[in-house]
């Protein structure tokens, strides 16, 4: 009986009054509108726009707000971004959407649909959250808006530029000369006696989707190289990413070798991976397949893409490194599923979070996603790639077509292993390097400017390896000298299209569309102001190595990123903790400035002191406090 | 021991000193340096000595990690062969720099000594036992039980292991067949109220076999055996004597009364109108001792409604009772009316009363057919009643069965989450802390006074109370304030300790057991996580007072009432936990508090928002403890604050002084103020 009491009390509590929940002293209570806008952006109403961003349309219109009740305003769009103010009471309700976080754009309700608000457009957006609008039922009103938010949202779709061409915003940092890949090399101790530096891809001839310098074994030569590529699918041959100064062990990437249904063998692949294991004298050397094991797959409900995948695969030539014909190498299955299952299982976290949170089986609807556990997964993957690494043995990382799964496995193993990609620049450096340089294919995987949402080759796989990051952050609070707002903002601007920075699938796109020299890089903005993305709690550690728990209890949702829309989710972060530890530095630089200006003031008298003239009792002051001091 | 402790702080001399040495308490607090060492490395050692050397070893170190590189990954590679990954958990917990320090200092003291705490006597030792850890594996060594510990240290691997168990915490003894050990072998399973249970395998020796979980026994329910609890022998001297923390009269002094409309009455100082109830009681001044005793005949357990709070600005009130006896013919009271009035009116900001009953209404019906039930609003004009909707002692005693069924020995990692929620304890939680929120919303933004009851006014009436005046009270959120509240609106107001924690009684079936003291730490706790800096008090703290809340070393839990704690003499046989905490406060000071004078905190009471307390209900897993110390980076700033508000102080004095002499009083020196005007110059 006392059961069924507790089952009974959850619907009439979730409805309990929200205006506590407001009224919080601490909360930022104030902010009433859902957009929180990371884009530090004057208000459009008396328009502050990006340079080279122009205004096509503004309209009355009310906004759905799923929060708070319709709310009545003016929409304004550019062509970077829709822009809503209301007009209707003094709380300010804004949304500030850059265009590119559109995915889909629909007409909802007709003219002759009924009830309020039914009529209008409704908008899915890439960073977890829906917008509706209603307009008038008469005269055809959202026709015009459709039609312009339907072409600029989607500008690759209409003949057009993406904003990121356009944009005419100047920084004093220039982000594109953060990673020079042969600086990066250098950084590694490369090249050395075991590793050289080829410019063989210098044309994209060898490997269109793979950067133009690539380290391979000393003793591979060109023509081998040749020969590996063509047994690599996407000839993406096994190339180092990361080197370790001490043992000298190394992480390769690269695609699935052809083997094909009749299990073919590459004589040219199999020396080559010798070579690779031999660099260092690693004995056995290991390949990790991201993938999940063959035999394992069909067992697997929830995996149901997989099979015919797999199966696919095989038919079209992939597979992967047999027992026989690799003989001194080691094959190890990493279990991450597919592009697919990770778009599906992020759809299934958006249906739980939002508009509203699922509240009663909270933490079980949560499990059901498998998010965290996909999280998990490439977390103990990336894990168990490290720690081969500083065991001393070399690795091989790949799944399909290694651009996928293989980034996220390597870029991570590399956050753990080398304390470098943990700083700011680091960090960049790491992006440029293991995913953009090396052709994950942003454009295929965002859409950028792409009017088709329902593409299959869309898939959140840069979102779960920043997830990871954030994870790890989470675990280490001091290890990393960036903050979870660094994520956040590189996570907008994914989708944004202001920056360069994620446009294209490779490296041979971008150069031939330019983009260096006619786009902005998202790192001019960041290293322009680096005091806001920087975690105060960091403590630099050179030598160490970062092993997260990847353990369903040790993960958690990241709330802050996947529920920010929703305005209850907003305050009483661990910001006030951190609010106090900067006052606490501040303190206390403030006071060994004025330490030392006292001993300074103490060795040279005071008559050598600048007044200045707006505070004249200050100086004074310390003047005083100059004489006081003489014995200290 | 307190040298130990130095020489390994003093190798940094940049760095904070090293936290005094905490007194000898044992179980929760290990008594010597070298056993909290071990607890290290074996899962099952105290999480609070755990902290503490983990801040002492980085701190010694100079290092904020190193965790061995061959360490932690096993727990990726464990999941791959299921369940039994566990036998690489002993050796990747900590970095491998804080497992050196502690094996130096373990040189330095022998082993085989068992720490007793003063007034601990040893009565029995057995050798050859064996543990059975459920994390790594079995390890044999000796098991000492003293009147109040037991004690298990094994000497077979690198460094010691040991285990300490406060007697107090244990719930019940029982034997297990252990076969697989062989047949001369015993077992022996000791569940404890603190979520574990060790488990135990003995040869079998006729004599000593029985006397092991006899003298167990005995010693654990000293109660049922006709022994006194340890409390009264613990013979500890602590420079701050707690017993002096609440002073009632000066409580309710800082609260502003007595006032016009509210007084401090003497009339239960003999405890004769309530049993249960406190000596002094603040009550509406225009009611009569007659009327007292008639609303105390209408209420059930005599509980009458009384204040447990007043607003400093509009004077709205919190007023604890228990239910009327309405019984199924919806007796009336007319003095229980009248005094209720009396309490609505007192407030002039507010012509409205609301009730807060802390159960569900099929509930309270139920209850009229036992004499009890709930204000009918006929009777009670201008009042209002609210159903909080809380289940009942036995639900929260079950739902906290199945979290430990959830939690020890063995996660199911796969199912992590959907077993927590299939246990509703953060669904209870919730109910509580929105309860809560609600009271504090209806006295501070209302501006109303409540009147919160449940059946007796001893559980759940605490809970809310309690939970409600942290919200809207911020001296309440100091180490102090906390104490304070914890001796009036617990202690001192009778929530039944004794029966719900069943201190030295082998009764564990009990079914007047129940986890609500736990349920409300476990809310605190919550509102710390929200509200990172507006609590005095950390973690540890909140720990330590569950720890004590079994351990029996203490007075300050024991027995139901002020009435039995006077009877016992309580005050001056035992000591009290305060007397240890504000003897260090420094260990348990939360170095982020800011003092939110005047705010009031509603915490977010929904599922998303609270998280499981696994640094108190899965601390005895080892896989459960943090990665990174970040009790190193605390300490730091606690260190640094101490240092800054130093320099401060000297540089204020300079200041005023240089001031005197310039006469200049304007700029007065602000510390908190970023830019000072003192900048300027240079």
């Amino acid at each position: 009986m006392e059961v069924v009491a507790v089952e009974e009390a959850n619907p009439v509590m979730a409805s309990a009054p929200i205006a506590p929940y407001n009224s919080s002293p601490l909360g930022n209570s104030s902010s009433q509108n859902a957009s929180r806008e990371s884009l530090k952006m004057e208000p459009l109403a008396d328009v502050a726009v990006l340079p080279g961003e122009e205004r096509v349309i503004d309209k009355d219109i009310i906004y759905i707000c799923p929060f708070n009740a319709a709310v009545k305003g003016k929409v304004s769009i550019t062509n970077y971004r829709l822009y809503f103010k209301n007009t209707d009471s003094e709380t300010p309700v804004t949304l500030n959407v850059p265009l590119g976080v559109i995915s889909r754009v629909e007409k909802m309700g007709g003219a002759t649909s009924r009830g309020e608000n039914s009529y209008g457009l409704e908008i899915t957006c890439k960073d977890m959250r829906n917008l509706r609008f209603a307009l008038k039922q008469e005269g055809h009103s959202r026709r015009d808006i459709f039609e312009i938010l339907f072409k600029y949202a989607f500008p690759l779709s209409h003949g057009m530029q993406l904003f990121a061409f356009l944009s005419q915003e100047k920084y004093e940092e220039n982000g594109w000369n953060v990673y020079e890949p042969m600086e990066e090399y250098r950084r590694q101790g490369l090249p050395n006696s075991e590793w050289r530096v080829t410019f063989i891809n210098k044309n994209y001839e060898l490997c269109d989707t793979y950067p133009t310098i690539l380290v391979v074994p000393y003793k591979a030569t060109e023509e081998d190289l040749r020969r590996v590529s063509t047994f690599r699918s996407r000839c993406r041959i096994p190339v180092l990413s990361w080197f370790h100064k001490e043992n000298h062990a190394v992480i390769m990437r690269c695609s699935q070798p052809l083997v094909g249904m009749s299990g073919k063998r590459n004589k040219d692949d199999e020396r080559y991976l010798d070579l690779i294991r031999e660099a260092n004298g690693t004995i056995k050397l290991t390949i990790y397949d991201a993938r999940p094991n063959v035999n394992a797959v069909a067992n697997k409900v929830w995996a149901g893409y997989c099979f015919p995948v797999r199966l696919g695969l095989l038919a079209t030539g992939g597979g992967y490194e047999g027992d026989d014909a690799y003989q001194n190498a080691e094959l190890v299955f990493l279990d991450i599923h597919n592009i697919h299952v990770m778009r599906e299982s992020l759809k299934k976290l958006k249906d739980i979070v939002y508009p509203n949170v699922e509240e009663s089986h909270w933490l079980s609807s949560l499990e059901s996603t498998h998010w965290l556990e996909h999280i998990k997964l490439v977390l103990s993957g990336a894990i168990q790639v490290a720690d081969k690494v500083s065991s001393g043995s070399s690795v091989v990382v790949h799944c399909s077509d290694g651009w996928d799964r293989t980034a996220q496995l390597t870029s991570l193993a590399m956050l753990m292993l080398d304390s470098y990609y943990r700083t700011l620049r680091g960090f960049q450096v790491l992006l440029e390097k293991e995913w953009i340089s090396f052709g994950h294919k942003f454009a295929s995987r965002i859409g950028h400017g792409d009017k088709n949402h329902a593409d299959q080759d869309r898939s959140p796989i840069f979102l779960q390896f920043i997830d990871c990051v954030w994870q790890m952050t989470k675990q280490f609070p001091t290890a990393f000298e960036f903050n979870e707002r660094l994520l956040v903002v590189i996570l907008d601007h994914l989708y944004s299209c202001r920056f360069g920075t994620f446009l294209y699938n490779c490296e041979s796109a971008r150069e031939s569309n330019n983009v260096r020299m006619k786009t902005v890089s998202l790192w001019s903005l960041i290293n322009s102001d680096t005091s806001l993305y920087i975690n105060p709690f960091y403590t630099p550690e050179s030598s160490r190595v970062l092993y997260p728990v990847a353990s369903m209890r040790h993960l958690e949702l990241w709330v802050t990123y996947y529920i920010r829309w929703n305005p209850r989710i907003q305050h009483q972060q661990q910001s006030p903790v951190e609010q106090r530890y900067k006052e606490l530095l501040a303190l206390r630089d403030q006071y060994l400035k004025k330490l030392e200006e006292l001993q300074l003031s103490d060795s040279a008298p005071s008559s050598t002191h600048l007044t200045n003239s707006s505070t004249p009792n200050a100086a004074t002051a310390n003047q005083h406090i100059t004489h006081l001091q003489t014995p200290f | 021991m307190e040298k130990q402790q130095h020489s390994s702080g003093s190798e940094t001399p940049v760095l904070p000193p090293v936290p005094r040495k905490p007194r000898n308490l044992g179980g929760g607090i290990p008594a010597s340096r070298q056993d909290s060492v071990d607890s290290l490395d074996s899962p099952t050692g105290s999480h609070v000595e755990w902290c503490k050397q983990l801040i002492a070893a980085t701190i010694s170190s100079q290092i904020s990690g190193g965790v061995p590189p061959e360490a932690i990954p096993r727990e990726c590679k464990s999941q791959d062969s299921g369940e039994d990954g566990c036998q690489f958990d002993s050796d990747y917990e900590l970095p491998s720099h804080t497992t050196q320090i502690f094996r130096d200092a373990r040189k330095q003291a022998p082993m085989d000594e068992v720490p007793l705490v003063p007034g601990e006597t040893i009565t029995t030792t057995v050798k050859d036992v064996m543990y059975i850890c459920p994390f790594s594996g079995a390890v044999t060594g000796t098991l000492t039980v003293t009147d109040y510990k037991l004690y298990f240290v094994s000497l077979e691997r690198d460094f010691p292991f040991i285990l300490d168990v406060n007697l107090g915490a244990i719930s019940r003894l029982e034997a297990i067949s252990v076969q697989s050990l062989g047949e001369n072998t015993s077992g022996m399973e000791i569940v404890c109220k603190d979520m574990r249970s060790p488990r135990f395998a003995y040869k079998k020796e006729p004599q000593s076999n029985l006397e092991i979980l006899d003298v167990l026994t005995k010693y654990a329910f000293p109660l049922s055996n006709e022994l006194s609890l340890f409390a009264f022998q613990y013979k500890e001297q602590f420079p701050v004597d707690g017993w002096k923390v609440y002073d009632p009269v000066a409580e309710y002094k800082r609260m502003g009364l007595p006032n016009e409309s509210w007084t401090i009455s003497k009339i239960n100082s003999n405890y004769e109108v309530c049993d249960t109830y406190p000596a002094l009681l603040v009550i509406p001044t225009s009611i009569t001792e007659d009327e007292v005793k008639r609303v105390a005949s209408f209420r059930v357990k005599h509980r009458i409604p009384v204040l447990s709070w007043i607003h400093p600005e509009t004077q709205a009130t919190i007023v604890r009772c228990s239910q009327p006896m309405v019984g199924l013919t919806d007796r009336r009271c007319k003095e229980d009316e009248h005094y209720l009035q009396t309490i609505m009116d007192a407030n002039a900001q507010s012509h409205k009363l609301t009730i807060f009953d802390g159960r569900q209404r099929n509930v309270a019906d139920n209850h009229k057919a036992k004499d009890g039930g709930y204000e009918n609003g006929n009777f009670y004009p201008n009042m209002e009643l609210k159903f909080l909707k809380i289940p009942n002692i036995h639900v929260m005693r079950e739902s906290l069965r199945k979290l430990k069924e959830v939690v020890y020995p063995i996660i199911d990692d796969q199912r992590w989450h959907s077993a927590i929620d299939a246990t509703h304890w953060l669904e209870h939680i919730r109910l509580l802390l929105a309860g809560a929120v609600r009271i504090a919303d209806k006295v501070e933004s209302s501006k109303s006074s409540v009147v919160v009851h449940c059946s007796d006014g001893w559980d759940r009436t605490a809970q809310l109370t309690s939970l409600a005046m942290l919200m809207l009270d911020s001296y309440f959120r100091t180490l102090k304030g906390f104490q304070v509240l914890l001796e009036k609106e617990w202690i001192s107001f009778g929530h039944k300790f004794a029966a719900r924690v069943g201190h030295g009684d082998e009764n564990h079936a009990n079914s007047e057991r129940s986890p609500l003291f736990v349920q409300f730490i476990d809310c605190v706790w919550q509102m710390t996580r929200q509200f990172p800096s507006a609590f005095e008090f950390n973690e540890l703290f909140l720990i330590t007072i569950l720890d004590h809340l079994y351990s029996c070393l203490f007075g300050t839990f024991l027995y139901n009432s002020e009435q039995e704690r006077v009877e016992k003499e309580v005050n001056s046989k035992t000591v009290s936990l305060w007397s240890y905490i504000n003897s260090q406060p420094e260990d348990f000071t939360n170095p982020f508090y800011v003092d939110y004078e005047n705010h009031v905190l509603y915490p977010l009471a929904t599922l998303r928002h609270l998280e499981l307390w696994t640094g108190y209900y899965v601390r005895w897993n080892p896989r459960m403890r943090p990665q990174m110390p970040v009790h190193q980076n605390l300490k730091e700033l606690l260190y640094l604050r101490a240092e800054l508000q130093r320099k401060v102080e000297e540089l204020q004095k300079e200041v005023s002084s240089s001031r005197s002499v310039s006469s200049s009083s304007e700029h007065a020196y602000s510390p908190s103020n970023g830019g000072t005007p003192l900048h300027t110059s240079v």
